[in-house]
């Protein structure tokens, strides 16, 4: 056992440290993208609208490893050449901002026009609406949701082995090629897997009782 | 030549909302036809009409959360344009009280208050916060300043819509049927503040169907139908001696 960690436990770990980047900068990426396609799905400009609907549309309804495969095709065709962790955070961007993208129109959907309408009656501009108003009340509502994606992220991350993006899966297969120990291999990337959704599971319930101010109290 | 420059110096002062040959239009749809209509300053004015006559639609244009498309407003000598300053200005003298309170679910009662004179008038919080109790106190509601919306009623909820409107200080006051969502046993608090205010002086425009309280506040009562102002006269008269048959037809299907 201290002979397999000392020999693959740095393989493991670099591979579950990547799994985090990936992660979690492809999420930080993806929410940006995500708030500027609710701006533009709730927008009054039709062509806007229909544009962000389609590509909210075409990346929801696709298989990840696809849009992946595609990513890298497309790079390959276009004679472009990446780090393949680039690319894989870069896909990560691209699927996350779809799904962020749906959460925050819910959440924008969720607020009446009512309370624009009495923020402008009191001479509020469009800015602090947004800043005083609208924000506040949608965090409640895509702070959960949106935990829930990065752990769904974390999980379809691993599809990212496929297009050989050194990421935790990837570096299990590599091990497993070295010592054919295909079932330990395979449980302890299972039990990294469920370590990190677990962890962020429990960030969020701590932030969340932080942000309990945020909640109109019942 | 004096006169002549000095009158609508005066004019401005006495004359809070103006509206000349506003029009309005849903589309195809003729809203508000052609509406004239001058408010005095402390004036009260009660506007009434079956749904669907405009009557909520032409209060609206007042503080342009509707535009008006032909005609010309006027408040507190501001005329309302597409220029954003002066629609901001419009705004910061006209306070508005909606059906449906639309108060700020994520924020406490004296919250609520002090938002708007804080972050639009810039005024310091400990002075927002003394005007904001001094009006809560005015619709009896001070006690509940820490509490959020949703655990008011719904009286006490409009109440406090009231005291936010007022902590602006604003120079005419706008009700979009402000009692029309309330229960029944509600509506009563709610217009006793607001008679409180005519009291006090306020110019008002109400868009209600209480009668009882038209007869007892209003200086006019405005009848429209069909986005026009088919008919106005002091209360007693009005509700005695309607003129027109739509008047007629309107009043005797209310109760009041």
């Amino acid at each position: 056992m201290i002979e397999f960690l000392s020999n693959h436990g740095g393989t493991l770990l670099r591979g579950f440290l990547w799994t985090i980047i990936l992660v979690s900068g492809g999420f930080a990426i993806g929410s940006v993208l995500g708030a500027l396609l609710a701006i533009l799905l709730t927008s009054k400009n039709r062509i806007a609208g229909w544009l962000a609907r389609s590509y909210v549309e075409l990346i929801r309804n696709t298989p990840f490893l696809i849009q992946a495969m595609l990513l890298f095709a497309l790079l390959g065709v276009m004679r472009m050449r990446f780090e393949p962790v680039l690319v894989g955070l870069v896909s990560v961007a691209i699927y996350s901002a779809a799904y962020m993208a749906e959460i925050i129109r819910g959440g924008l959907n969720s607020i009446p026009d009512g309370q624009r309408e009495g923020a402008r009656a009191l001479a509020i501009g469009p800015f602090l609406q947004s800043r005083l108003i609208i924000l506040p009340q949608l965090m409640p509502f895509v702070l959960p949701a949106s935990v829930n994606l990065l752990a769904t992220l974390c999980k379809e991350s691993a599809f990212l082995a496929g297009v050989s993006v050194a990421e935790l899966t990837f570096s299990g297969q590599v091990v497993i090629t070295q010592t054919f120990l295909i079932f330990e291999v395979w449980a302890i990337i299972g039990i990294l897997y469920l370590v990190l959704v677990l962890s962020i599971m429990a960030l969020a319930g701590f932030l969340e009782r932080q942000m309990a101010w945020l909640k109109p109290a019942r | 030549m004096q006169s002549a420059t000095q009158q609508p110096e005066s004019k401005a002062h006495d004359i809070a909302v103006s509206l000349c040959q506003v029009s309005k239009w849903f589309g195809a749809f003729k809203v508000l036809q052609d509406i004239n209509l001058e408010v005095r300053t402390g004036e009260r004015i009660v506007i009434a009409g079956p749904s669907g006559s405009g009557k909520s639609t032409m209060i609206r244009c007042i503080n342009w959360l509707e535009r008006h498309q032909k005609g010309k407003i006027v408040v507190d000598g501001i005329e309302l344009t597409d220029n954003n300053k002066n629609v901001d200005a419009v705004r910061r003298d006209v306070g508005m009280v909606f059906q449906h309170f639309n108060l700020f679910p994520h924020l406490t009662i004296i919250e609520n208050c002090t938002l708007a004179p804080m972050w639009v008038k810039k005024v310091p919080q400990s002075l927002a916060r003394d005007t904001a109790l001094e009006y809560l106190e005015k619709v009896r509601i001070a006690d509940q300043a820490h509490k959020y919306p949703s655990q008011l009623s719904g009286g006490q909820q409009q109440r406090v819509a009231i005291a936010r409107a007022l902590c602006m200080k604003p120079k005419v006051l706008l009700f979009d049927e402000p009692t029309s969502a309330l229960d029944p046993e509600m509506v009563r608090e709610v217009l006793d503040s607001m008679v409180q205010l005519a009291k006090d002086g306020m110019t008002m425009l109400c868009v209600t169907h209480e009668m009882g309280f038209a007869r007892q506040v209003a200086d006019r009562v405005i009848f429209m139908d069909r986005g026009e102002i088919i008919e106005e006269n002091a209360p007693t008269e009005f509700f005695a001696n309607p003129q027109h048959e739509r008047t007629k037809a309107f009043l005797s299907q209310i109760v009041h």
